[in-house]
């Protein structure tokens, strides 16, 4: 008997699963390729090759979705802390585009996100950019192409082509055949030569009945606000009887009652007073508000990019424009008043 | 067929950045079929080794062996072996019939052959008081009957038993011994390993002796060439004090119980001398018995020998 | 049969480990979770919802893979419990995809009880739940038969701790393999940008099994996708297992 069995039987049995190993290797390749065209196939073009877009989703091993939901509502917050005081908005757009990026189809952070940065920020482009990167990943969210007409319809409308692109989103959204009654009957009116704003109000009444607070104080303040948009109009028509009247224009509210023109004050439901302009042009205090947190919220973030650049604020708001970073400096909605610029603190009075 | 045959079995330990140990060197072992083979020596040098070499949890790094003809590196040879580790180690979270089940299923037994061999192996190691317990709470005697028992489950012809009497009390190892000894009487081969002599020479019908991996002794115990016969004892009676005070004084030493004198003297040679004179004085020879160095001397003075090379 | 008496062993063993307490820990999670943060948010409570079963599933999911799996070999060498299981008449291979299918049946049962819990849960909520979050459960545990079969590899490898380290990384990093083919298009045409093509291949890609995003939002994912990504994981485990055979067999106890 011989105990020095020749071919150890170890190399016997190497060899094969090395080359099981190899091929399950390859067809562990060949599997990728097939996984990422067929993605791709589901989301259109982009998921994997847009440049860095999805660069921070893939630093979250499998979390991402449930930390885009905690940005989401930190997001939240930030806005209702920021509605109540300052009104700047500054990071609201970088947290939404966070937010999205690390849950490309979290519908409702495109949405919202968008109607906070139109509507609160009033920054129309930001919020069509928003709304642009989150439809193709979305192709059947009527809701992101409904918001981004409404965008055009409302905060954009004085742009050439914003009613052809209001009926264009607008027709789209209706087309998922997913989006309520309601925003085909828009599509519709926007063909015809119906008035914009009573379009706009009908959104706003319809997000009232949204079962989210901070929607239904947007809506309710956005539809008070058009009230008083609704009487600045009655009192250029009054101020124009004064003016026909005495020869000079009127400055406030107690100039008409005086000629009976008036014989009671007009409502401001948000605490506002109207006046005059020197060319009587009717004015609200509360409008004017709301313009002038944003344009001063617009110069200092043009304040703190120049900061960012030469390390110092700049010694004039000039300055700015000489820099190429504004076109020109935005007017203080107030007539006749100026910004006030400190420039050893870089804040705009 | 030999139950084993090892040719030039070798094994090195190679860690990177240490050393190689060269554990076992060259082997040449042959263990006829229902032989009971022991195997000692000192702490390291490398029976455990060999062991793990021949139920193929290690692999030789020269030379080969094989089991009833089939090579180690098979799994057939495997099938041949009972193996009881050094110390039995087993999932602590099974009871000792659930550990013999999961053997036998690992050994393709049927439920059947399972239940047989559960019966067998629980009488012949008194296991069913335990059976039910989890291995956690056990004892070192306890783990060890359990430990034999999964040796045994399948009923292969070579048991490899590595110290299975260590750490044991008396009636355990009686228990053990006593299990050998039925094995190789139902014609099992075993080979095991021992620091204890004593059940060495009383258990094997040969013997192999490791020095720092190499076997440097094998035989049977009664024949161990070269181990000596230290002295022969005379036991007489019916001596007379003064004759008795002679003999004493011409012996190398002496005891005496009750009538019964005991005279110890170097060799045989020495002893029919002295035994003429206790018959010349009247006395009468009761035994004469050598003496022979104890296995233990034995191992000693070897090892010894073997270092001083 | 042999295979299967280690798997039933190792899985009697991870039970009795209570080693499925984590499912324990699953229903607070989700249940505290998602109540805390659903209470603040804009109607998005069953999307939190949602994301939270899963990726809390992912993520208790892993723990067990990793945490028993890179010590599935290592401690029966340890323990040199293994000593009377190879002597026995069987291939090591056989106790390596024991082990493996034993911590897989334990993965199985565990995601299995996870996704009843939730759908449970959302339903109890008044929610309703499309094919797509099934899919994403069974792409989460297809990527635990990844990461358990590299857990295992690495037990045959290393000790628990380093191997819990390099498979928590792999973890990590398997998500973010997308980055090498992201690259900025300065490096188009280079040979970084083809090598970082080569990694991306070899790296396991666990973002292949994310459907999270998808799920809880409800957008349809095809057939096809999850037959390559089940494909793929198939066949990236077979290659890990196939590695943990070849390491372990040539292994002195
Ligand atoms: N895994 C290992 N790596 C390196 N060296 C080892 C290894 N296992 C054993 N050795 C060495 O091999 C030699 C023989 O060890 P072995 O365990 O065979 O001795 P033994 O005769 O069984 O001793 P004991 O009577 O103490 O059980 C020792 O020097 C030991 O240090
Ligand atoms: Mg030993």
């Amino acid at each position: 008997m011989n105990p020095d069995v020749p071919a150890p039987p170890r190399r016997r049995r190497i060899l094969p699963a090395l080359v099981c190993a190899a091929l399950c290797f390859a067809s562990a390749v060949g599997f990728q390729v097939g996984a990422d065209r067929a993605r791709a196939a589901d989301h259109g073009s982009s998921v994997l090759y847009l440049p860095n877009e999805h660069l921070l989703r893939h630093a979250t091993a499998g979390l991402n979705t449930v930390i885009a939901d905690i940005l989401w509502l930190h997001c939240i917050q930030y806005i209702a802390i920021e509605n109540r005081e300052a009104r700047n908005f500054t990071w609201l757009e970088t947290m939404v585009l966070t937010t999205v990026r690390l849950d490309p189809h979290f519908k409702d952070a495109f949405r919202y996100g968008a109607m906070f940065l139109s509507a609160l920020k009033a920054d129309a482009e930001a919020s069509t950019r928003l709304l642009c990167i989150g439809i193709p990943d979305n192709p059947r969210a009527w809701e992101l192409s409904y918001e981004l007409g409404m965008n055009y319809l409302m905060n954009r409308r004085n742009e050439p082509d914003a009613r052809r692109y209001a009926a264009y989103y607008l027709g789209m959204s209706a087309s998922t055949g997913l989006a309520s009654e309601f925003v085909a009957t828009v599509a519709a009116r926007l063909q015809g030569e119906s008035n914009l704003d009573s379009v706009e109000e009908d959104m706003w009444r319809n997000m009232l009945e949204s079962p989210d607070k901070v929607l239904r104080e947007l809506a309710e303040r956005k539809l008070q606000e058009m009230q008083i948009r609704e009487i600045l109009p009655v009192l250029n028509q009054a101020a124009a009887e004064y003016h026909k009247l005495t020869g000079h224009w009127p400055e406030t509210l107690d100039d008409l009652k005086r000629v009976k023109i008036v014989d009671k004050d007009p409502p401001d439901p948000l605490g506002g007073h109207y006046f005059f302009g020197p060319d009587g042009k009717a004015l609200n205090t509360t409008l004017l508000d709301n313009e002038k947190k944003l344009q001063q919220g617009v110069l200092e973030q043009v304040v703190r990019d120049y900061q960012d650049k030469h390390d110092r604020w700049p010694d004039t708001l000039d300055a700015l424009v000489k820099e190429g970073l504004l076109k020109a400096i935005p007017a203080n909605p107030y007539p006749g008043q100026a910004w006030k610029y400190d420039p050893a603190a870089g804040t705009v009075e | 067929m030999a139950a084993i045959v090892t040719r030039a079995l070798s094994k090195t330990y190679k860690v990177i950045g240490k050393a190689a140990v060269r554990s076992l060197r060259g082997l040449d072992l042959e263990i006829a079929e229902n032989e009971v083979f022991g195997f000692v020596g000192r702490n390291g040098a490398g029976k455990t080794t060999t062991i793990k070499l021949l139920c193929g949890l290690i692999h030789p790094s020269s030379g080969g062996a094989s089991l009833f003809g089939e090579d180690i590196r098979l799994r057939e040879a495997r099938r041949l072996v009972g193996y009881m580790p050094e110390q039995p180690y087993f999932y602590e979270y099974l009871t000792p019939r659930e550990t013999l089940t999961f053997y036998g299923r690992l050994r393709g037994l049927s439920a059947a052959q399972r239940q047989a061999q559960w019966d067998r192996v629980a009488g012949l190691l008194e296991l069913e008081d335990i059976a039910d317990r989890r291995i956690r709470g056990f004892s070192k005697g306890m783990r060890q009957r359990v430990g034999f028992a999964v040796a045994l489950v399948g009923d292969p012809p070579l048991l490899i038993l590595d110290e299975p009497m260590s750490g044991l009390d008396p009636i355990g190892r009686r228990m053990i011994r006593e299990a050998i000894l039925r094995l190789r009487d139902e014609g099992k081969t075993i080979f095991f390993s021992s620091h204890v002599l004593s059940d060495v020479e009383e258990l094997c019908d040969r013997i192999g002796m490791l020095v720092e991996g190499r076997l440097v002794h094998h035989g049977r115990v009664d024949e161990l060439p070269g181990r000596r016969m230290k002295e022969v004892e005379v036991s007489a009676e019916g001596l007379d004090g003064a004759a008795a005070a002679t003999l004493v004084a011409r012996s190398a030493g002496h005891r005496q119980i009750d009538q019964v004198h005991l005279f110890r003297v170097a060799d045989l040679e020495n002893a029919n001398a002295l035994a003429a004179e206790i018959l010349a004085a009247g006395g009468r020879i009761r035994e004469l018995q050598p003496v022979r160095e104890s296995l233990d001397d034995f191992f000693a003075r070897i090892q010894q020998k073997e270092a001083a090379k | 049969m042999r295979v299967l008496a280690v798997a039933g062993n190792t899985f009697r063993e991870a039970v009795r480990d209570k080693v499925l307490y984590v499912l324990l820990f699953f229903a607070i999670i989700v249940i505290l979770g998602s109540r805390a943060l659903g209470w603040i948010s804009v109607g998005q409570d069953l999307k939190i919802v949602k994301d939270f079963c899963l990726a809390s599933m992912s993520v208790f999911g892993a723990l067990i893979a990793i945490f028993v799996g890179t010590s599935l070999l290592y401690k029966e060498i340890d323990k040199k419990t293994l000593y009377t299981i190879i002597s026995q008449p069987m291939h090591r291979y056989e106790f390596v995809l024991g082990k493996y299918f034993g911590l897989v049946a334990l993965l199985a049962l565990a995601l299995g009880s996870m996704s009843a819990l939730s759908t449970a849960y959302i339903f109890v909520l008044g929610g309703k739940l499309n094919l797509v979050f099934f899919q994403a459960a069974l792409l989460n545990f297809w990527k635990l038969l990844v990461v358990t079969a590299l857990a295992v590899l690495l037990s045959a490898l290393t000790s628990p701790i380093l191997g819990a380290i390099i498979v928590f990384c792999c973890f990590v990093f398997g998500h973010a393999t997308g980055v090498f083919l992201d690259l900025p298009p300065q490096f188009n045409g280079t040979f970084t940008k083809h090598f970082f093509e080569v990694i991306y291949y070899c790296v396991p890609n666990l973002d292949n099994f994310n459907l999270h995003s998808e799920a809880a939002n409800d957008i349809p994912v095809s057939l096809a996708y999850t037959a390559w990504a089940l494909a793929y994981g198939t066949a990236y485990s077979a290659v890990l297992l196939i590695m943990a055979c070849l390491a372990f067999e040539g292994k002195d106890l």
